[in-house]
């Protein structure tokens, strides 16, 4: 059975060229862009149409 | 090595021209956001290793490895096609046949442009697991999922879907982050890109 354990994300400190300054900087830049992008993404509301009355068939 | 820190290793072996780069991005997303460490040759620049040295360093460190041998064109200048890519997946699949025990728990993802193409030109690997992308990095990013659930099957990993939207939110917000310390997205080192989806998906981690 699997378990529900959620793989955790590795962040390679040893591959980063980066000082803790612009690590710093690039977190802001992401979160920030990020809540810019979720704005955008988020559907504007639709004005739900009436519903068309259902033609009732009858016998003739 | 520790044999924790081993089995999260994923060495990727493919080609590192602009034409690959999009599948290379996705392919190392995917990686590291099901909890792997993507390691490459690109990752060391110290010219006083040898490069061939140097690779088997990082075979040698990895559990997995994901080896794309689609890149058979010839060169347009030297009319010649490259090499590297096969030559790495039999360095690799010779530390697992020929290593110690942890070497011999090897496993890996051999990946194509299309089904059976491989046998033409790779006849010999017929009998390995092999997937192809299809040129496409959403495909790409699922086979690669799909194997890293495999390999730890108790290891609960996201979707391809939801891998593939996360990259796609990725991608548009790559070049703020990018802007911000003064770089541009097509210049990206593998070292500055790797640390670019590791703080990305570890604002995700920490907003869930």
């Amino acid at each position: 059975m699997a378990s529900t354990t959620y793989p955790v994300i590795r962040d390679q400190p040893n591959l980063s060229r980066f000082t803790m300054e612009q690590i710093e900087q690039i977190d802001k830049a992401f979160r920030k862009a990020r809540a810019a992008f979720a704005r955008k993404s988020v559907p504007a509301a639709k004005v739900k149409a009436p519903a068309k009355e259902r033609r009732v068939r009858t016998k003739r | 090595m520790e044999a924790a820190e081993y089995r999260l290793q994923v060495f990727i072996n493919c080609p590192f021209d602009r034409a690959y780069r999009k599948l290379f991005y996705a392919i190392v997303f995917a990686v590291k956001h099901c909890g792997y460490d993507a390691r490459s040759a690109l990752e060391i620049s110290d010219a006083g290793e040898l490069r061939l040295a140097k690779i088997f360093r990082i075979i040698s460190a990895c559990a997995l490895g994901i080896h794309d041998i689609s890149r058979t064109e010839l060169d347009s200048r030297s009319r010649l096609p490259r090499f590297n890519m096969p030559l790495e997946l039999g360095m690799f699949l010779a530390a697992r046949e020929f290593g110690d025990a942890q070497q011999r728990a090897k496993i890996c993802l051999v990946l194509d442009r299309a089904p059976h193409r491989y046998e033409k030109f790779c006849s010999d690997i017929k009998g390995c697991d092999i997937s192809s992308h299809r040129r496409n990095p959403e495909t790409a990013i699922y086979v690669v999922r799909d194997f890293l659930r495999g390999v730890r099957p108790k290891v609960t990993l996201p979707g391809g879907k939801f891998i593939c939207r996360s990259y796609a939110k990725f991608l548009k917000t790559l070049p703020a982050g990018c802007q911000e310390v003064g770089l541009r997205t097509n210049d990206l080192t593998f070292n500055d890109y790797a640390t670019f989806v590791a703080r990305w998906l570890k604002q995700t981690e920490d907003s869930v």
